[in-house]
């Protein structure tokens, strides 16, 4: 069962739609194959017992039977009389007119109407009616036998349809199997296109990690032992400073790659964005004024969403974070909220120095950064954070023109 | 999925080897060739009857060149009539050709293609005023063993009348 929740959708689907298409074709075909042979029966009864009502017609206005030689039909095989003596007294070959029927006796006295399907000599199978007729006051045996071919012309059209409906499912499976190997196959592909993707990213986080710790403990390091060896208080807290910045940044680096590998799935409630967006402005606005940066906001009230507010507080923090560090000269941000049909749009808009037009297309890839001392991982992480809250991030920018960073999410 | 497969095989199987249900694929046999019917040996005694009509095809091989067939038009339509092996009749047949008047006496089928047969016993060349008998008038056919020591075919020249003498 685990392996059925394991498929894919369309995988589920390829099984589910023919597997049910197929039993609905053996439900009608079995229906229609048990049904003809009945309506074929019914068709040589109802025909064989208007013959032998004229066949018994003919015979008590003819005692001398002379008059039964001349009738036929394109269905009769052959029929014939027998007396209460067990004495063929009419048959279509007038050849056998007196032969004994042996088993007259045990018909007359169950006194009984008997059909059945026989195989004659010639290999022809006859539909073959026996029944009791009363010819002036003396009871006779008809034996009439009767083609079959008309009426087993439903049981060949009902075979060929299903036959061709058959041969088209059997079609139909074929393409299925065959779609679900190529599914498989491309699932198969993007497995180890995804693997080779992380191996990918593995390295690079490697060549990161080494890159972004290995500066800072050299530094670190190096100033430690400065400090260990000098004499000025002075000199040693400027060191002391140093070290401290230093750890921050790897603190800051380590976070952002905690952040970004994190895989937990929290449950996501109610959230009033205008709230968290004011509460990140609030939490920025030291920092922005100590370089500068007027920060102004446009925020309408009562937007709710379903979100983790813990995981938006980090995706606004981190727009508003890199606004910042795009206008070390000072400027202006400007955040706005607004409801746009069944979204909530976020825009965090500054006058910094933007982004070139060639590096536009990598700024959402893990790693990449046009910063001296970023990781690369803040916008990839935004970029991940409203995709799992099924929104959409986008940034629109050019260099020294400032740039726009848009949030859409889906509105409760 | 695997299982799933599985099942759907033995459905498959199931309703391709039930003997109740292989008359619903027509890829399966039907018998004797498309007729259906005994061409060897198949007479019945009980659907003796005489026809006459024109020739619409003269003696021919069929089925794989075992046997020999006319077709004649007849007041009930077009019918075939069985004529036993070739061989026979190349030794003991007469001479029929298009457009002649026959009369065949014999037993009639219908095929399973809708085809009417008749297996002769005795048939008689109307234009010629030549006839043969090929079968008893219990139906045993003349080249069978049986009836091939008693007698080797009936043929009779032209005016000779009359059905044959078994001797």
């Amino acid at each position: 069962m685990s392996s059925w929740r394991d498929m894919s959708r369309t995988v589920r689907f390829l099984i589910v739609v023919p597997l049910s298409f197929t039993m609905l074709v053996l439900w009608f075909a079995w229906t229609a194959f048990r049904i003809a042979p009945q309506m074929a029966a019914d068709n040589l009864r109802g025909g064989a017992l208007s013959i032998s009502s004229a066949i018994q017609q003919l015979a008590s206005s003819d005692p001398a039977f002379d008059r039964l030689a001349g009738y036929s039909t394109p269905d009769i095989a052959y029929f014939s009389l027998v007396d209460k003596n067990g004495t063929i007294v009419f048959h279509t070959n007038p050849a056998l007119a007196g032969r004994k029927q042996s088993d007259y006796v045990s018909f007359q006295a169950e006194n009984r109407i008997e059909e059945q399907r026989e195989v004659l000599g010639t290999g022809e199978e006859v539909y073959l009616l026996k029944s009791m007729i009363n010819l002036s006051e003396e009871q006779y045996m008809l034996v009439l036998a009767l083609h079959t071919y008309r009426a087993d012309n439903l049981i060949r059209q009902v075979d060929r349809a299903i036959g061709i409906v058959i041969a088209l499912t059997l079609a139909l499976w074929g393409m299925t199997i065959m779609l679900f190997f190529m599914q498989k196959r491309e699932e198969a592909r993007e497995k180890e296109m995804l693997r080779r993707e992380e191996l990918a990213r593995l390295g690079e986080l490697s060549a990161v990690m080494a890159h972004e710790i290995r500066n800072p403990v050299a530094g670190i390091k190096g100033f430690a032992q400065l400090a260990q060896v000098s004499e000025n208080i002075e000199q040693s807290r400027e060191y002391a400073g140093i070290i401290v910045s230093q750890s921050i940044r790897m603190e800051s680096l380590v976070n952002d790659l905690l952040a970004f590998a994190r895989n937990d799935r929290r449950e996501m409630g109610q959230t009033d964005i205008a709230g968290l967006a004011e509460d990140c402005v609030a939490l920025v606005r030291n920092e922005a004024d100590s370089l500068g940066i007027s920060v102004r906001k446009s925020l309408i009230p009562n937007v709710f969403c379903r979100a983790v507010p813990e995981h938006l507080i980090q995706l606004i923090l981190n727009l508003l974070k890199n606004s910042i560090q795009a206008m070390p000269e000072g400027g202006e941000i400007i955040v706005e909220l607004e409801k746009i049909g069944k979204m909530a749009v976020l825009r965090i808009v500054d006058n910094g120095v933007g982004i070139s037009e060639e590096d536009i297309p990598h700024i959402f890839e893990p790693f990449w950064t046009s910063k001296a001392e970023g990781t690369g991982l803040g916008l990839s992480l935004c970029q991940r954070i409203a995709e799992e809250h099924g929104g959409r991030l986008r940034l629109s920018s050019s260099s020294g023109a400032g740039s726009v960073a848009t949030f859409e999410l889906p509105l409760l | 999925m695997r299982r799933i497969g599985f099942s759907m095989i033995l459905l498959m199987a199931f309703f391709s080897f039930d003997p109740a249900t292989v008359s619903a694929f027509p890829v399966f046999g039907q018998g004797n060739g498309e007729n259906g019917l005994n061409v060897a040996s198949g007479f019945d005694v009980n659907t003796i009857t005489t026809l006459t009509g024109k020739v619409a095809a003269p003696p021919e091989r069929r089925g794989y060149g075992q046997h020999t067939e006319l077709t004649v038009e007849t007041t009930r339509g077009t019918v075939n009539a069985m004529l036993g092996p070739w061989w026979y009749w190349e030794k003991h047949g007469i001479g029929i050709s298009m457009n002649q008047e026959l009369s065949i006496t014999g037993s009639m089928a219908q095929g399973k293609n809708g085809a009417y047969y008749i297996f002769v016993q005795r048939i008689e060349n109307k234009s010629s005023k030549e006839s043969v008998t090929l079968r008893l008038e219990s139906g045993m056919p003349l080249w069978s063993r049986r009836a091939m020591g008693r007698e080797g075919g009936f043929r009779f020249p032209p005016n000779s009348g009359g059905m044959p003498q078994q001797r």
